[in-house]
């Protein structure tokens, strides 16, 4: 096994050996991250000197009680991790160090977990290629020039590089699915409800959910498991229990989203890859058909109303009061203002801008209702599908990672390479995506696989055996470094 | 379309303070993504309930047991201004002779 392959069960299987302690491994993930790390800029904080007290701290003992024994994982920064800033790449929370952890974080520590770092993001996950952080942008281990996509893009292109083999995002509306597409990982986003959310820095209430980065499936699985359940510090969590299922893939039907293939802005390389997973489940005599969802082609105006709308109401928060920037005007509404206006970015100003406008007198009803409206059409429509398939299928995004700056100076453009990953939020449905192959540059294309609410032990299942399948064992080069 | 009245008074109702520069393409981008999502009149909606939780959730209670909250110290450790153990913020309450 090479060191960097770390797959958890390859490097827990090496720990019960007596091949490699949580030290040496430490080593090998700081010097890693060192060499290449100034050139693709996942981090934004490393944990370095916590993480080496954590790995003399575990004991040989409790390996088999602690699911994620000696593990390194890689934290999204905008889950607090007490003692350790979390600034959710914004001016606004340069400085602030959470008193407390988010309950995710807590599980991972719990079952064994080392965190190593903070990783970049859009400023409050808003964005779908970590172009809007107010540090630094994250590059594609993959291609330099190119974006990891976004919102999660330092926790894919961390899990990419192989600096971690786990690392945590949250998907609003695809920023766990979208950045693993573009950076050739595996990302899975849970029925909502299944994770806490309960120090996660709420950016849309109703659309929010933690969710795992991996280089496999079962990897992914593994966190999941830990993270999920009920929190009594989170009301809207559930308390989901995973089950694992030994069901074979030749039992489950299939349903191929037309609305996600024959959309305008689909590349025909990710197409032609999505060709090749239809060919490959037929070969294996697994029943595949094309299912219409009818509305799914309005919900890109749905989810920015709805998104937008809870994300000002959520943002209201950042005054300058109790945490963060503070920039001191005459009175208590300048010293608001002025805060706001210095310290959110662009992207933060145009969403709290559009929301405010939606929930305002007078345009509530034409704009938030009425997307709260089409969202149940939305939400009927995959109940409908569920009815006759176990799973549905699409490309997890119309194309292949984008060059830097492509697409900064058209918001709507951006916001079109959420088109295949936004609906799963609307309806709080689990989705993961998984590498299904490379464009003819190379780049990593991702398959998306959406499963029934709650169901997420069989789509991990179902996931899992596709991957070996599709059999994608192909490795980022690290862009020339 | 969306004129600079409405923006600033949409910037109002946010507390957000824009510069000239940021006016004058929030005009633009909003007037832009508005007018995306005029698609959605395209959709009846008459008979539609709304959908603001992808599960329903009604009220959530916990039993009342009084707990340990954070201490003050360290629930002040990020504030930008303080006294004593109260955050310090501009005045609220004018003088009535407006000072």
């Amino acid at each position: 096994m090479e060191i960097n392959e770390l797959t958890i069960n390859s490097l827990k299987s090496e720990y019960k050996k007596g091949n490699l302690s949580p030290k040496e491994l430490l080593d090998f993930v700081f010097k890693r991250i060192k060499l290449y790390d100034p050139k693709i800029n996942s981090f934004i904080t490393l944990t370095e000197e916590y993480a080496y007290k954590v790995a003399e701290s575990l004991r040989f003992d409790e390996m088999d009680s602690k699911p994620l024994w000696g593990i390194p994982v890689a934290i999204k920064d905008n889950m607090c991790f007490r003692g350790f800033k979390t600034t959710c790449s914004s001016k606004i929370l340069e400085n602030f160090i959470p008193i407390y952890t988010s309950t995710a974080v807590q599980r991972l520590i719990d079952a064994g977990a080392i965190i190593v770092g903070k990783t970049n993001l859009d400023e409050f996950a808003m964005g779908s290629s970590t172009e809007n952080s107010a540090f630094f942008t994250t590059s594609n281990p993959w291609d330099l020039e190119r974006v990891p996509g976004g919102s999660s893009g330092g926790s894919a292109s961390a899990v990419a590089a192989r600096f971690v083999p786990v690392a945590t995002g949250s998907d609003t509306g695809g920023s766990i699915r979208q950045p693993a597409s573009f950076c050739g990982v595996v990302g899975f986003k849970p029925t909502y409800g299944t994770v806490s959310r309960y120090g996660l820095v709420a950016f849309a209430s109703s659309l929010d959910q933690i969710g795992p980065f991996g280089i496999k499936v079962k990897d992914v699985e593994l966190a999941f498991r830990v993270m999920s359940g009920k929190d009594d510090m989170d009301s809207t969590s559930h308390p989901y229990k995973f089950i694992p299922v030994d069901k074979s893939i030749k039992e489950y039907k299939v349903g191929v989203i037309k609305e996600l293939y024959e959309a305008e802005g689909f590349d025909a390389e990710v197409l032609n890859s999505l060709s090749n997973v239809i060919k490959l489940l037929k070969s294996e005599n697994i029943y595949v058909d094309v299912c219409s969802l009818p509305h799914l082609k309005y919900s890109l105006p749905v989810y920015y109303l709805v998104a937008t709308s809870e994300a000002s109401s959520n943002l209201a928060r950042f005054d300058g009061v109790r945490y963060g920037l503070r920039v001191k005007g005459k009175d208590i509404n300048e010293t608001f203002s002025k805060t706001r206006g210095q310290g959110f970015g662009s992207e933060v100003k145009r969403r709290i801008m559009l929301g405010t406008y939606a929930l305002s007198s007078g345009y509530y009803d034409a704009y938030y209702l009425k997307a709260s409206k089409v969202r149940t059409l939305i939400v009927n429509d995959f109940e409908k599908a569920f009815r006759e398939y176990d799973f549905l299928i699409c490309p997890t995004s119309p194309t292949t990672a984008f060059k830097k700056g492509d697409k900064t100076s058209d918001p709507l453009s951006m916001y079109l390479s959420d088109i295949a990953t936004i609906p799963v939020n609307l309806a709080g449905l689990p989705g993961i995506s998984i590498p299904s192959g490379c464009d003819n540059k190379g780049l990593p294309i991702g398959l998306q696989i959406i499963g029934k609410p709650f169901n997420d032990n069989e789509l991990l299942n179902f996931a899992d055996q596709l991957e070996s399948i599709i059999n994608f064992e192909t490795k980022p080069q690290l862009g020339g470094i | 379309m969306i004129d600079k009245e409405t923006i600033l008074h949409v910037a109002n109702l946010a507390r957000l303070e824009l510069k000239d520069s940021e006016v004058e393409s929030l005009k633009e981008d909003l007037g832009k993504i508005l007018n995306y999502f005029i698609t959605l009149n395209d959709v009846n909606t008459d008979d539609v309930e709304p959908t603001f939780h992808p599960f329903p959730i009604n009220n959530v209670f916990r039993e009342d047991i009084v707990k340990k909250s954070f201490p003050v110290e360290e629930i002040l450790s990020n504030a930008p201004d303080r006294t004593l153990t109260y955050f310090l913020v501009p005045r609220i309450v004018e003088e009535k002779n407006g000072n």
